[in-house]
């Protein structure tokens, strides 16, 4: 019978560098997996399923989800679904996961997210074998030049500077220095971010995530499954995904986030949330290029249309502040392939079950909001809204 | 034909709405997006559902396959994703169909589309293009012990099927008999991709593929996109919906080369996912109930194993084990377990049989982590 879904544990490694990597794609998501059971309780031998993400061409090999499953030990026949829709990949772990078990046909499925990107030499030449081939990938475009599209057209809308798109990575870098699992924990300033190597205008490097390695995992279940366990679970009130055409010239605007919002209305609307900016204690959104961030939080009816970035500048997005955003630091600091795009989900469950690292918890938070984007210019959106459980146990 | 009514599931079962494929050819002058778009707008007109209706859509496609990463960009509109929830499996579809029933059974949409899609990104034809499916498959082994050893699927197979003759599990002539019997009742099917009679011996004597196998012993491989829509009990009461319900569907992936199961037990994960189908229908004893079966064995070495495993056995009448031929016919890849599902909704609709069970497994890595599904699907 259909039931509820929740999230009953998570799990996270450190993340660094693929050249300062010490340990491999298994021992990684291992140390994931393991800790997303222990932070719940669980055996392995409970599990029903396992949901891994594979985006082939960027990963040091190809079609390795399902042997790569299996050496972790979970459990033999154990069904291992594998998900490739590029940069929503990680985000998607779980929205299928929550379906499985919203189905009422299993009860305790273990998504995993891998350190994609342990093997790329060329990640944008990976990329462009994803653009359309008539114009994009002669021209040799990979994914920032993509962004650089939003990020001009945003700037142009709104009259930003290169330094308002610097303050957002300024803000970004210093959430993340008190995030002990962020890849780049260094603060910077205005200038550092502006004076760092133009990559595709206005996008410098500093503006643009790093190629980090890590892994995360989340259990879902339903709620006979989470009975018994040790954490508090979060219930996954609303899950959404929503897709924009192939061709970038299929969003109408790259100055607005027209599918995101369209989304956003949809998931709120199963969630009952009629006044997003009051109605959530925290955001993780997948910002991997520093103009998507105010972009998505308008988007997400989180700020009024233009004032995103002043949004992220003042203190009521920062923790303490009424509303924090990215507390993670987010893939703007660390963005390890699917590991990346599933952490959004991970950090926002984690705080509403009240276990997020001290350094960065939200305290008392009782719904968060996750997202994850990705694809051809990044046509793919997912969401999802998590709330506590605490009151009831 | 059995008296038993129709189960009361532990899911609400969902009503296949309308399913249909492209052609089937060993190669398709269209690209996969085409396919896609052509396979899912048939499906959708067929059950008299337009686009704006779907709520979830699932695509099973892989990206080596198709010959870029994120095909699923490239794939997604054409499957109806356009501002719906979507995603993609990489696997066979038979994943997909399940997805979507299960999305469907959480109450989360009223019609969800899953599609399979399957044309390689490869020109080559004949022994040159079986290599470059090797290469892929190749691939899809650990790079540090199994790639460099050469394991492949059809490796896999051939080991599997030299074990079994060396075990007395089965003999060279009886694997001969199985192929030629397949393929002789596949060849009366419009879909069937091979045409002509065989007999054992010429199955024997056909172009060795991995000892002792045949090239007669393998499946008839194809390409092409099937798309499936499903939708709830009550929306399809209101639709032009085919004469079937899935009650039940199970899904399992089997182990790796850390046992032996891929040489000894290939069937375990097929066993296992038919034990969760046959769970979720409350079908308690598969022999007793089910009318009719089409399932695929990727080697004709696998078919008596896959078979039982099912808890099914040859004993059951001819025309209620792969009445089409099974793969021997048409094995399109990753859109299989769409071709096979469709085949028993068919007959479903044209016979008294009631019961039925459709199996399907992914062929990338061979008896190694093999990948089954197995939906029981009912009339109505």
């Amino acid at each position: 019978m259909a039931q509820q879904a929740f999230v009953a544990g998570v799990g996270m490694t450190k993340a660094t560098s693929p050249r300062k990597q010490t340990n491999s794609f298994v021992e990684l998501c291992s140390e994931a997996a393991h800790g997303a059971l222990d932070h719940a309780g669980a055996e392995p031998g409970s599990l029903d399923a396992v949901i891994v993400g594979n985006i082939d061409g960027f990963e040091g090999t190809v079609l390795a989800g399902k042997f790569q499953t299996r050496q972790l030990g979970l459990g033999s026949n154990l069904p291992v679904l594998i998900v490739n829709t590029g940069g929503t990949t990680g985000g998607n772990l779980m929205q299928v996961a929550a379906r499985m078990v919203r189905a009422g046909t299993h009860g305790r499925v273990l998504c995993i997210g891998g350190p994609t990107f342990y093997g790329s030499r060329d990640l944008q030449s990976a990329i462009n074998t994803n653009s359309p081939m008539i114009v994009e990938q002669p021209l040799g475009m990979g994914g920032f030049h993509m962004g650089a599209f939003a990020a001009s057209a945003y700037a142009v809308r709104h009259g930003t500077t290169i330094e308002d798109y610097a303050a957002i990575v300024v803000a970004d870098h210093d959430k993340a220095s008190r995030n002990p699992y962020a890849h780049l924990r260094y603060t910077m300033t205005i200038e550092d971010v502006v004076a760092s190597p133009p990559l595709s205008s206005p996008l410098t490097q500093a503006m643009v995530c790093p190629v980090s390695t890590s892994a995360c995992s989340m259990l879902v279940t339903s709620r006979k499954n989470a009975e018994g366990l040790r954490s508090s679970p979060a219930l996954i009130s609303a899950i959404g995904t929503s897709a924009d055409p192939y061709l970038g010239g299929g969003k109408g605007d790259f100055a607005v986030m027209q599918n995101l919002a369209i989304l956003a209305r949809r998931v709120y609307k199963a969630a009952d949330i009629r006044d997003p900016r009051r109605d959530f204690d925290l955001v993780e959104v997948f910002a991997p290029y520093a103009h998507m961030q105010p972009m998505q939080l308008e988007a997400l009816q989180l700020c009024p249309i233009g004032t995103g970035i002043d949004f992220i500048r003042s203190s009521e997005s920062r923790l303490g502040g009424s509303l924090p955003v990215n507390m993670s630091g987010g893939p703007k600091c660390t963005n390890a392939g699917v590991a990346g795009e599933l952490a959004p989900y991970v950090y926002a469950a984690w705080q509403v079950m009240g276990d997020a690292p001290s350094e960065f918890r939200v305290r008392g938070a009782r719904r968060a909001l996750a997202h994850g984007t990705g694809g051809t210019f990044f046509q793919f959106e997912n969401l999802a809204v998590f709330e506590s459980t605490r009151e009831s146990r | 034909m059995n008296d038993r009514p129709v189960s009361v599931p532990t899911f609400a079962p969902v009503h296949i709405a309308g399913i249909a494929t492209t052609s089937w050819l060993p190669e398709q002058e269209a690209v996969v997006d085409e396919l896609v778009y052509h396979a899912v707008a048939n499906a959708l007109q067929q059950a008299g559902l337009d686009r704006h209706e779907i709520g979830l859509t699932v695509t099973s496609s892989m990206d080596v396959i198709d010959g870029r990463s994120i095909s699923a960009g490239l794939t997604n509109s054409a499957s109806g994703g356009y501002l719906v929830d979507s995603y993609r499996l990489e696997s066979d579809v038979g994943t997909a169909i399940i997805a979507a029933a299960q999305a469907i059974a959480a109450g989360d949409v009223e019609v969800a589309v899953a599609v399979g899609a399957y044309n390689p990104e490869t020109s080559a034809a004949g022994a040159e293009r079986r290599a470059f499916l090797e290469k892929i498959s190749n691939l899809a082994f650990d790079p540090h012990f199994a790639r460099p050893v050469g394991l492949t699927a059809s490796t896999s197979y051939g080991l599997h099927a030299a074990w079994a003759l060396e075990r007395q599990e089965t003999t060279i002539d009886r694997l001969a008999d199985l192929a030629a019997r397949e393929i002789n009742t596949a060849i009366g099917s419009s879909r069937s991709m091979r045409t002509d009679r065989v007999t054992a011996r010429a199955v024997l004597a056909s172009s060795p593929v991995a000892t002792p196998l045949t090239e007669l012993m393998m499946p008839a491989s194809s390409t092409g996109a099937v798309a499936v829509v499903l939708a709830s009990m009550a929306r399809a009461s209101r639709l032009n919906a085919r004469g079937a319900v899935i009650t039940g569907f199970g899904h399992a992936t089997g182990s790796y080369l850390e046992s032996t199961d891929w040489l000894a037990n290939p069937g375990a994960s097929t066993a296992m996912a038919a034990r969760s189908a046959y769970r979720h229908a409350q079908i308690h004893n598969a022999a007793d109930v089910v009318d009719l079966v089409e399932f695929t064995a990727p080697a004709i070495s696998l078919y008596e194993p896959l078979l039982a495993a099912l808890g099914l056995s040859d004993e059951m009448p001819m025309t209620a084990v792969n009445p089409s031929g099974g793969s021997a016919g048409n094995h399109p890849g990753l859109a299989n377990g769409g071709l096979r599902l469709l085949e028993v909704v068919e007959r479903l609709e044209a016979t008294d049989a009631s019961t039925a069970v459709v199996h399907s497994v992914d062929t990338i890595t061979g008896t190694a982590v093999l990948d089954s599904t197995v939906l029981v699907v009912e009339r109505v």
